[in-house]
């Protein structure tokens, strides 16, 4: 081979060397820059961090189980749960954050009050030691309880190992709460509704709102009394007891129309407050096993 | 030989290629340009870009005050003040411990704490003895000092900015009549008592509205309030006792009661108004003389 040819070769490798580095660069700078991404979610930066994900850069890394991650998490404390969970279930069983994301991307479903989608992503999650299936029975008895099915709860309940100390105290607290549900009595709007017609307010004092049922009862009955007072005066058709008795007979009827309503509030507050005590304790031990 | 000098070439090349090392002051330089561009979200985000991979204590403290400009030109203001409270002052040139300090002040009177900016003035009157900084650091000082009511101190300071600044003797003279002017007891806001304005309706209904400067509503207050009572007398006198406690009292308790507090509100807005409407004046001068 002559001089000629092998300096041809060496000038050929030499470009070909150029070429692939100049390649290799341009791949490096679009990648994400995951590293600073996860330092804007550590400082609590999630709008930033978002802006940074949904940029052209990082959506080439559709594949990236980081880039899931850090998106759903972001949108979890953004509350955006449904949004969030979307990108956590698509964390792949190979990633570190594989269970957190799940368990999370569950709980997500659960709060939104999609409750068989959370079931299923819990049922989807590989188990691999006692621990994590404890917490797994723990939040399917969370969900079972929310949907009022007390039997699958007490199953799942009796799985959990208690003695975890990151779901102990929710573990108590779930067993609390069903025992309140199966002893909860209903209000009944039709006894609150009778008993407001014989004594105006009472009702709003059965359902144990008694600054309201002073209210009502001394409106109601101070308006009866001023058309009693303009009947026995001006009699029946004088423009005075026809105004007052007018006022007098919509406050009575409001008075148990509203006696009917507080029923049904008390009962939606009582809900919320069985629903956001159940959710709370399913936070926590997810939480405290990951998020700590 | 020049196979020996070809793979240098190559490994010195590769050496180069190979790094993927982030460049701080690049970061900060497009973060700047980000700024100029009036782009501050962004802006904010490649600063603290910049503040992760720089190691430089002052280079941090300088990206750290841009940012805390991104945030107030965005409205942010706490998130500006916690910023500025989180960098380490230690070491830092003057004129940007100056910059830092000043912009900190000037943040707190924006977020309507003007004592905290008055603690940050004298921090910077304390540590720095350039006559610019303490000339510099003084309209906003003036702006302080009228939202506390401190007159004295801000003509005072008044003084002091005419003194220094580099206006000729008519013109010195000229302003120094007109801040005396402005900082006399004819010049000076009137400032409303909540405490007396609700005192005034409790004893006359709708004077203490009157009093706050609502000529209307006070009017009105007193009409429907000398009204209400009217009508309840008038059925007590006719006998009418049921509708004149119910319905007149009933009905004068709600009025009555609503215009005491209502005079009150209505005294805190007005010093607001009056508050700003002076300090405006104020700037204006600072503007108009001093090109700030």
């Amino acid at each position: 081979m002559g001089i000629a040819s092998k300096s041809t070769i060496k000038y050929a490798l030499f470009i070909c060397f150029l070429s692939f580095k100049a390649f290799s660069f341009s791949q490096n700078s679009a990648d994400c820059d995951l590293r600073f991404i996860n330092h804007l979610v550590n400082r609590g930066n999630y709008h930033e961090a978002l802006y940074l994900l949904d940029s052209t850069d990082c959506s080439l890394n559709q594949l990236n189980d980081s880039v899931f991650y850090l998106r759903g998490w972001s949108l979890y404390s953004l509350k955006k749960l449904l949004q969030s969970s979307e990108n956590l279930i698509r964390v792949s069983s190979s990633s570190e954050f594989y269970l957190k994301s799940h368990f999370f991307a569950a709980y997500n479903y659960t709060h939104s009050g999609n409750y068989e989608i959370a079931l299923k992503t819990l049922s989807d999650i590989s188990i691999q030691s006692e621990r994590e299936l404890s917490l797994h029975n723990l939040e399917l008895a969370g969900i079972f309880l929310l949907q009022g099915n007390l039997i699958k709860f007490d199953e799942s309940v009796s799985l959990i190992n208690r003695n975890q100390y990151e779901i102990s105290e929710s573990y108590d607290n779930l067993l609390r709460i069903s025992t309140d549900m199966k002893t909860h009595k209903k209000k009944s709007p039709f006894v609150a509704g009778l008993i407001s017609g014989i004594i105006p307010g009472s009702g709003k004092l059965y359902s144990g709102k008694k600054g309201e049922a002073i209210t009502t009862f001394i409106s109601t009955v101070g308006l009866a009394l001023v058309t009693a007072e303009s009947y026995r005066k001006t009699g029946f058709n004088s423009f005075r007891t026809i105004a007052s008795g007018t006022a007098f007979v919509f406050s009575y009827v409001a008075n148990i129309y509203g006696a009917l309503m507080t029923v049904n509030i008390i009962e939606t507050e009582y809900n919320d407050n069985v629903k956001n005590s159940i959710l709370f304790n399913l936070h926590i031990p997810i939480r405290n096993t990951f998020d700590r | 030989m020049l196979r020996i000098r070809f793979f240098s070439i190559c490994i010195f090349l590769f050496g180069i290629l190979s790094t993927d090392r982030i460049d701080a002051s690049d970061n900060f330089v497009n973060a700047l340009r980000l700024y100029n561009e009036g782009k501050f979200f962004v802006a904010s985000i490649e600063f603290e870009r910049a503040i992760f991979y720089e190691t430089d204590i002052p280079k941090i403290a300088q990206c750290k005050y841009y940012k805390s400009l991104c945030f107030k030109n965005s409205g942010e203001l706490v998130r500006a003040i916690d910023e500025l409270d989180g960098i380490s002052l230690y070491n830092l040139p003057d004129t940007l411990l100056f910059l830092i300090r000043y912009e900190s002040a000037l943040c707190n009177y924006l977020n309507n704490d003007p004592n905290k900016a008055i603690w940050l003035i004298d921090e910077i009157r304390l540590s720095n003895t350039g006559s610019t900084d303490v000339l510099n650091i003084t309209p906003l000082n003036i702006l302080c000092l009228n939202s506390i009511r401190k007159w004295e101190d801000a003509l005072n300071l008044w003084n002091f900015l005419i003194m220094n600044s580099d206006l000729d003797e008519p013109e010195r003279k000229k302003l120094t009549e007109e801040i005396d002017e402005i900082y006399n007891d004819k010049g000076l806001p009137k400032f409303k008592k909540p405490g007396k304005a609700e005192n005034l309706s409790r004893f006359i209904p709708g004077s203490g509205q009157i009093y706050s400067g609502a000529f209307g509503e006070g009017s009105f207050n007193f009409l429907m309030n000398v009204s209400i009572l009217g009508f309840a007398a008038y059925e007590f006198y006719t006998q009418y006792y049921f509708t004149g406690y119910f319905v007149g009292l009933g009905l004068l308790n709600k009025t009555y009661n609503g215009g005491i507090r209502r005079a009150g509100i209505l005294a805190d807005k007005r010093n607001q108004k009056t508050m700003d409407e002076f300090n405006l004046r104020v700037s204006s001068i600072m503007i108009k003389v001093f090109n700030y």
